[in-house]
């Protein structure tokens, strides 16, 4: 299977979302859309949503469950020690610790899991289709499962600077 | 976007994206300018300062700084907590753009955040050089160790050093996250072989997938949520350092928010002298307007009440407290007597001259903007000096009361750390962009664009 | 599309009936226990007054901060602030039963209590009065003035009325930042009078933000259920909902903050304060009163979708209404009367308050158009989306 895509090249944000919801509601499937930029319509327009909120309420219910544990059993069963007439284990205290405990945890797993998901890392060589994908060219992806002919004239209609076909190499790796 | 007859224009003039990446790359590429080379060597000249007196601090002892038995927190302390109150107007900005939605803070956020986590840097280092021996602050962890002990969780000092510590920690991250975008447009832009490598490394092969946007985004949103609580409990931890004692003027309950408030203050005013510098020196003033300006006098006009009402509450419930102690030190020791210089500065520098901007020819003038928003950070910088330095002074044993006089030491320390924060921000113009670009793009349009063509359906 | 609104027959009648309750349980109050009532009365002043001052204070939020997104039920909360009228003579009525509810109005104890003498020339009747009558001609003052501002706008447009509305936004908010703090200190922290808190006023400032978006909600959500603002979208009420989350962080905030210091420098005259409610009779109270007020609205209001939900923002609402009482509640009746008591009273009168309250709000509702049409940010309102 040739591995060619037809791609729009859009320099406008806003016509790239007019031909996308465009394609979206005739069932043609895109592949990917690469850009300096986003906003949120367009990103609404065909990706999920991601699912790293759920994963952080996990993790900070782990995170405070956990610390709770750890802090229960340093201050009270392992070495019981009285400061300032406070309670062995007093709660007040505790809850700054954990608030700030959870907010790192929480931070460092979620950027961990979307360093992890999206596959970016120190050093990665990018798969870039045009070096202006990150400098003001929008590039609309196509998958090949639509009649290309079709699909050029909705990118075309929405206002594409030109349409190419491309062969797009998926391959990553170090970039050193 | 609809527009209204508000004019809602964030970005000036029409430009293309490809006329934005060139004018905000413009500070990154090319040789480095006079001034940077002098800014630099000027800030390596303090820093050296800062060094040798950090040297003399370590290897001479604490003894070489003002401090006595009374006064035992001195500058070390009232820098810590200056530095970490200008930190906090990076991540308030982060926090007005990606949880308020405040679009205008788009354009602002990236030197902020820089502004941060330089001035989170040298705030961390008051505390570490004030242990003595800074190479074991480990101490301070909870870990099987060979004495056996745990650390006393119910310190505020442990509380510090989990709460600057995860500040840091994610103030660097949010910085770092939010410019892969524009790491990776410098990546494809370069022609330089080396800078292509080190920003492409750094760019974390950052190729403008939507896929990964979504969950940029996402990323970017539940990272400012955390941020948002993170920037309040911050200060709110330094200031339960002094809060949760019994000496008067340092237990108020009203000290976590006023300290909250006044860092916002501060930070807000170290922005606005930053940012007027940077405008005048790069080429940045269609991005960085004057109603950006007018917003930050805004955010200070009211800081500055809060803070005046803050101030009035303190002095009216020390009176109806009808404690003597506290009764001393607001009026005997901060309103007048050993500390009134201090306190009058602070009152007029915080809650008096800000209001000056309630009227609009002060917002509009970059001169005025630039004098008061330094007199501000003199003011906070002497609002804590009056809060530590007053209470410990003369507390409730008249026998024990003291004076307090830093020393060169003291003063080396703290010029070290504005000579960090003066080559950091450099750094930081010289290899970043200093304006978030991926950012500033989709909201160069907001009031331009044609009304018709714009309409959403719901 | 429906401009103006007409009270129902319905809220009229309720209204009524619920006055009627509540003049019953005042009658049977100043029979049974004239002290449990003017304790009550107060709770109930400050509850609709927090309310009134509430929406205000997030009305001319609105307009300094250039929100658009609220333009379309504007006339909400600026109708909510027609309570403080009313408000206000309930308020100066207690002038009648001080001594029952302050320890320092009771005649002769600034010659016994050394610390009630040193606050004497802050704590006394005249004076206290005097206050009282100040904080609220400069409320309803500025009341009067940005709903004459309003009601200018709906017959004439343009942007002079918003331009005016800004401006005296900013003025209320300063006003209500201080007078409300204060009013707060006065009224509810003096009541243990040995007590002291620099954060009360400011708590209470900044809380009533927090019951007045509950109460918007509620009008909001039951006009909607009428067939007005049909404009109203998912996108507005998930910007209420996370109103409702974020304050209900500030809220458990400044409560811990509060207890916080307190409890950690552990001083007998502030601590004092916190026994009877931290480890006695109101312990119940106190852990529900976090619970209400915190711990439910943050979890249940944590993701949007849940939030925004049309079941579940009102049910959130009422759940925050029964907060600020048991807030209230818990702050002046240890002090007052010192006994936990529970019965027809308290709720009698809240439901006769209520139904004042809800007299007012609607009948102002009704004077002015309910859509602001002339509103230079209604259209970007309208078209509101995240």
């Amino acid at each position: 299977m040739s591995n060619k895509h037809i791609i729009g090249v859009f320099d406008d944000d806003q016509k790239l979302l007019t031909a996308v919801k465009n394609l979206t509601q005739h069932k043609a499937n895109i592949k990917d859309v690469y850009g300096p930029s986003t906003s949120h319509e367009l990103i609404k327009a065909f990706t999920r949503e991601s699912l790293l909120p759920f994963l952080a309420v996990l993790v900070a219910i782990g995170t405070i469950i956990g610390a709770f544990g750890f802090l229960y059993y340093t201050s009270v069963i392992d070495y019981p020690l009285r400061y300032g007439g406070k309670p062995l284990f007093s709660f007040p205290p505790m809850v700054v610790i954990l608030f700030f405990l959870t907010i790192l945890v929480v931070g460092g797993v979620s950027v961990i899991a979307f360093l992890g998901r999206t596959q970016l890392f120190p050093g990665k060589q990018p798969v870039m289709i045009d070096p202006r994908a990150s400098d003001d060219r929008f590039y609309l992806v196509m998958d090949q499962n639509f009649n290309p002919e079709e699909i050029k004239l909705w990118i075309i209609e929405a206002g594409a600077l030109e349409i190419v076909e491309k062969e797009i190499d998926t391959q990553t790796g170090w970039g050193f | 976007m609809i527009s209204t007859s508000l004019d809602q224009t964030l970005v000036k003039g029409h430009k293309n994206y490809g006329q934005i990446t060139d004018e905000l790359l413009a500070n990154t590429e090319g040789r480095p300018p006079l001034w940077w080379l002098v800014g630099i060597g000027l800030g390596g000249l303090m820093l050296a300062f800062g060094g040798w007196a950090m040297y003399t601090s370590v290897t001479v002892g604490l003894g070489t700084w003002g401090l006595t038995n009374s006064v035992a927190w001195g500058w070390d302390i009232i820098n810590f907590v200056w530095w970490i109150g200008i930190g906090h107007a990076g991540t308030a900005f982060t926090i007005f753009f990606l949880v308020f939605r405040q679009k205008w803070a788009a354009s602002i956020n990236r030197s902020a955040e820089a502004m941060t986590v330089f001035a989170v840097m040298c705030a961390g280092l008051f505390p570490l050089i004030h242990m003595g021996r800074p190479w074991l602050a480990f101490f301070i962890m909870p870990y099987p160790n060979t004495r056996l002990l745990w650390v006393n969780y119910n310190s505020p000092l442990f509380w510090d050093v989990l709460a600057i510590s995860t500040y840091l920690i994610m103030s660097i991250t949010l910085w770092y996250i939010g410019m892969v975008p524009d790491l990776a447009t410098i990546r494809d832009r370069t022609k330089n072989k080396l800078r292509k490598t080190i920003y492409g490394i750094f760019s974390l092969g950052w190729d403008g997938s939507l896929y990964t946007y979504n969950r940029y985004e996402t990323l970017m949103k539940l990272l400012g949520g955390l941020a948002a609580p993170l920037v309040i409990s911050v200060h709110t931890i330094v200031a339960l350092d002094f809060a949760v004692s019994v000496l008067p003027g340092w237990h108020a309950t009203i000290l976590p928010p006023y300290f909250f408030a006044g860092a916002i203050f501060s930070g807000f005013a170290m922005v606005l002298t930053l940012m007027i510098l940077m405008r005048k020196v790069f080429n940045i003033s269609d991005y960085v307007t004057l109603k950006h300006f007018d917003n930050i006098a805004h955010v200070l006009k009211y800081g500055s009440l809060v803070i005046g009402l803050a101030y009035a509450i303190e002095l009216f419930l020390a009176w109806y407290s009808g404690v003597e102690y506290e009764i001393y030190t607001f009026f005997n020791a901060r309103a007048s007597g050993s500390f009134s210089t201090a306190f009058w500065i602070m009152v007029v520098c915080n809650a008096i001259v800000p209001q000056v901007f309630w009227f609009k020819k002060a917002r509009k003038s970059l001169l005025s903007l630039f004098i008061v928003s330094v007199l501000i950070n003199v003011g906070m910088w002497y609002e804590r000096f009056v809060i530590l330095v007053s209470s410990l002074a003369e507390d409730f044993l008249p026998s024990s009361w003291t004076s307090y006089q830093p020393t060169i030491v003291d003063i080396g320390i703290y010029v070290g750390t504005f000579g960090l924060f003066i080559v950091g921000m450099l750094l930081f113009v010289r290899f970043i962009p200093v304006i978030a670009i991926n950012e500033v793009k989709p909201i160069s349009r907001i009031g331009k664009e044609n009304k018709k063509t714009e309409k959403h359906v719901e | 599309m429906e401009h103006t609104y007409k009270p129902s027959t319905l809220i009229k009648a309720l209204s009524g009936v619920l006055i009627l309750i509540g003049v019953l349980a005042v009658i049977y109050g100043f029979t049974s226990d004239p002290a449990r009532t003017w304790s009550n009365m107060l709770i109930n002043n400050m509850y609709f007054i927090t309310l009134a001052i509430g929406a205000l204070l997030f009305y001319s939020m609105q307009y300094i901060t250039d929100s658009a997104w609220s333009a379309l039920f504007q006339r909400v909360p600026l109708a909510i602030g027609a309570f403080l009228p009313i408000g206000a003579v309930l308020m100066l009525l207690l002038y009648f039963g001080l001594p029952d509810i302050y320890e320092w109005a009771l005649p002769g104890i600034t010659e016994t209590d050394k610390l009630i003498a040193h606050k004497e020339p802050f704590l006394n009747l005249p004076f206290f009065m005097t206050r009282m009558v100040v904080y609220f001609t400069m409320w309803i003052a500025l009341f009067v003035v940005l709903r004459k501002i309003a009601s200018k706008e709906d017959s004439s447009g343009g942007m002079d009325p918003f331009i005016k509305s800004r401006y005296y936004s900013k003025v209320f908010i300063f006003v209500a930042a201080i007078s409300f703090s204060l009013a707060a200190k006065d009224w509810i922290m003096t009541i243990d009078s040995h007590w002291y808190s620099t954060l009360f006023g400011f708590r209470a400032a900044v809380t009533s933000i927090y019951y007045a978006v509950a109460v918007i909600i509620l009008i909001i959500l039951y006009l909607n259920k009428l067939g007005y603002f049909p404009q109203l979208n998912t996108a507005h009420r998930n910007d209420l909902a996370r109103y409702l989350f974020r304050f209900s962080i500030v809220f458990g905030y400044l409560w811990f903050m509060q207890f916080l210091i307190i409890w950690y420098a552990n001083i007998p005259e502030l601590t004092a304060y916190y026994y009877p409610r931290f480890l006695g009779e109101w312990q119940v109270l106190f852990y529900a009163e976090l619970l209400i007020n915190f711990a439910i609205p943050f979890i249940v209001m944590m993701s949007d979708v849940v939030g925004r939900n049309k079941i579940v923002m009102p049910t959130i609402s009422i759940i925050l209404l029964i907060g600020l009482w048991v807030s209230l509640f818990l702050q002046v009746m240890p002090g007052s009367t010192g006994e936990l008591q529970f019965g027809f009273i308290e709720t009698g009168m809240w439901l006769g308050y209520a139904g004042l309250f809800i007299f007012a709000v609607f009948t102002a509702l009704s004077g002015l158009n309910l859509l602001p049409k002339n509103h230079p940010q209604l259209e970007e309102s309208i078209h509101h989306h995240i």
